[in-house]
């Protein structure tokens, strides 16, 4: 592929928009799309044809305009579209010659997959050359809009939620719920600790040393380990056993998660404590404060931004670790994964991969908008962020 | 404290490893068990150390081939004028640490089927993300003070690499391969529901049969490998060449811009 000699002013980007550009023309020689007879069987490939001229096009825009950002931006992010709206009315044109009750389904092929990702690829370089930050989510309102408006409803995979679409809601309702509480129980418990923690540097050492080593356990064994304990107290306690605690189910994956998330929290927390300027914390000893007041009012609203952090890292992994938590009867998307896998249904897979990623994805933007929200109103700049 | 060679004695890596290898004698752990599961031993399909030797295996296979791929790439995308090809791979590091780990792992297996493939797959793509951002930090943290000083005494570009860059940011780099391994040994036990094998076979086999001595045989010897392996690996961690102290729990940070001035000193030495 031709890869234009290295760029001296646009910082590496113009390799980047080729790279993704090649992507692009190599795309429109796989199959785009699979129109299978039934949910299971493998089904004939679908190419471009005639619209690979189009695609080619595309990408030779691309190669052409890769040094120069903004043209490049419009020529990605119109990929992009295109790319979304190829898999909507090229699914619902295959199915159209299909009868009315065909059980026919028109998956995404690799191709499709391909030019999807090479215009991310050209998208995040044309966007980081010309400090586009701002144009390099253009695309996303109309393509979610034409998602909203049911352009994908020929997909596959939106064929395999829309008859789960009830399923899928109580599972996706119960991931957030299982998350969620995990993540409440697990700030209520890790937020008075960390504050211990940095008042005795000592028990501060040995919970983190705990927390860690609960961290370093595979997540599939802890859910694991947790089932013989949680058997035993059920069958002891008989309240327990009313509640709906068992080995089995919901209970081990919200004591699992409980567990995963106390490590973020207090290590955040008694790093943005500690983190707070002395200075600070001096002038307000000076103004009178007691240790109480100096505490609510100083040292925790400028801990926040960076205790943010260890939640948002505790919500990411969390969503990661419900998926799993779908194999001891937790329920959430991993029960779509998992039956996937048992029925070798890449439809069913997706329905649950798909949405598990969003969900992710969604959870670290948000927390990261709260945290940069937070930063701003407490006057302290750009927060200092701990990974 | 017992210490070697001025560092604390590994007793974690000790400890854990000596219970792992307490586990893996034939028969202790199914006969200790055996009580939970009415009196009878649970039955691996393979012996526990083979499963043991697997796991492992396949969890080191998979992060000398993220080495292999990492290291370059970072060298690579830190030279300077290449700031687009960082931000990228930043962002598709930070991409990767935060899409769950079932999900890249099923979505392989309709590429690959089922077997030890999808979950090297996994493995290798997870494995990457926390050994390239912190192999980007741990190289951007390099006090450019110092890199200075080192082009000042005419060191090429080559040298620089080898002599400054790299030792100052091995510390940094090598807990990212910490956390790489640790998280390594968590995907391959997932990876027993696509057929990898390892100690989640036991796992997901106890969970279909509901016997819980046998989710025990693999669960107990799995959280032992980690806990052993992330013991070893703190022991290993090579001391801040700057003399900072290195911070167990608290992620190795760059400090660039506070970095102390007798920083060069071990590199420039000869």
């Amino acid at each position: 592929m031709s890869r234009p000699a290295q760029p001296s002013g646009s910082g590496g980007a113009a390799p980047l928009v080729a790279l993704g550009a090649a992507l692009l023309l190599v795309s429109l020689a796989l199959p785009w799309l699979e129109l299978r007879p039934n949910r299971l069987a493998a089904g004939e490939r679908l190419y471009p044809g005639v619209w690979a001229g189009v695609g080619a096009a595309l990408a030779g825009g691309l190669l052409l305009a890769a040094r120069r950002p903004r043209p490049a931006l419009a020529l990605a992010s119109l990929a992009l579209l295109g790319g979304l709206a190829a898999l909507g009315q090229g699914s619902a044109a295959a199915l159209a010659g299909e009868p009315p009750l065909s059980l026919a389904r028109v998956a995404a092929g690799g191709g499709w997959w391909l030019w999807m990702a090479g215009a991310g690829v050209a998208l995040w370089g044309a966007a980081a050359a010309g400090r586009l930050r701002d144009w390099a989510w253009a695309w996303l309102p109309p393509a979610l809009l034409y998602v909203l408006l049911g352009g994908l409803s020929s997909w596959s995979v939106w064929q395999e939620g829309r008859a789960e679409a009830d399923r899928l809601a109580q599972e996706l309702f119960q991931h957030l719920r299982l998350t969620g509480i995990a993540l409440a129980i697990a700030a209520a418990l890790g937020g008075p600790l960390a504050v211990w923690a940095v008042r005795r540097p000592r028990v501060g050492a040995a919970v983190l040393a705990v927390a860690g080593a609960i961290q370093t356990l595979p997540s599939l064994a802890l859910l694991g380990l947790l089932i013989v304990p949680l058997g035993a107290l059920s069958q002891a306690v008989p309240a327990l056993r009313a509640l709906g605690v068992s080995g089995i189910g919901p209970a081990p994956a919200l004591v699992a998660l409980t567990l995963y998330a106390l490590l973020p929290v207090i290590r955040n927390g008694v790093v943005a404590l500690e983190g707070v300027d002395a200075g600070t914390l001096d002038a307000g000893r000076g103004m009178g404060m007691t240790p109480g007041q100096l505490f609510w009012r100083v040292q925790l609203p400028l801990a926040l931004p960076v205790w943010l952090a260890g939640i948002r890292q505790a919500t990411v992994l969390l969503i990661g670790v419900t998926a799993v938590a779908a194999l001891v009867g937790a329920g959430g998307l991993g029960v779509y994964i998992f039956r996937g896998l048992n029925a070798s249904a890449t439809d069913l897979i997706l329905l649950g991969a798909l949405p598990a990623c969003l969900l992710a994805l969604l959870a670290d933007a948000l927390w990261r908008g709260a945290e940069s929200a937070l930063t701003r109103r407490l006057g302290l700049g750009r927060g200092a962020e701990v990974t | 404290m017992l210490r070697l060679r001025g560092r604390p004695w590994p007793w974690g890596a000790l400890g854990w490893g000596l219970l792992l290898g307490l586990c893996l004698l034939p028969g202790v752990l199914p006969g200790l068990l055996a009580p939970l599961a009415g009196g009878e031993a649970p039955v691996p399909e393979r012996p526990l150390w083979v499963l043991t030797l697997q796991h492992l295996g396949l969890v080191l296979f998979a992060q000398g081939l993220v080495l292999l791929l990492a290291v370059p790439l970072v060298i690579y995308a830190t030279r300077p004028g290449r700031r687009a090809v960082l931000g990228l791979l930043g962002a598709l590091a930070g991409l990767g640490q935060t899409v769950p780990t079932l999900a890249i792992l099923a979505l392989a297996v309709p590429l690959l089927g089922f077997g030890v493939a999808p979950t090297l797959l996994g493995l290798v793509l997870y494995g990457l993300a926390p050994v390239v951002s912190n192999g980007i930090a741990g190289l951007r943290g390099v006090d450019p003070d110092v890199l200075d000083a080192a082009r000042g005494m005419g060191l090429s570009a080559q040298q620089r690499l080898w002599r400054v860059e790299l030792p100052l940011a091995l510390p940094v780099w090598w807990a990212g391969v910490r956390t790489s391994l640790v998280f390594g040994v968590a995907t391959a036990t997932v990876g027993a529901a696509l057929g990898a094998g390892g100690l989640g076979s036991p796992i997901i086999g106890g969970l279909s049969q509901q016997n819980p001595a046998l989710v025990l045989l693999g669960a107990l010897p799995a959280a032992l490998l980690a806990l052993t392996l992330d013991a070893l690996l703190a022991a290993t961690l090579p001391p801040r060449a700057d003399g900072r102290p290195k911070s167990k729990y608290i992620q190795d940070k760059p400090l660039a811009s506070r970095s102390s001035p007798q920083a060069p000193s071990g590199p420039f030495s000869h």
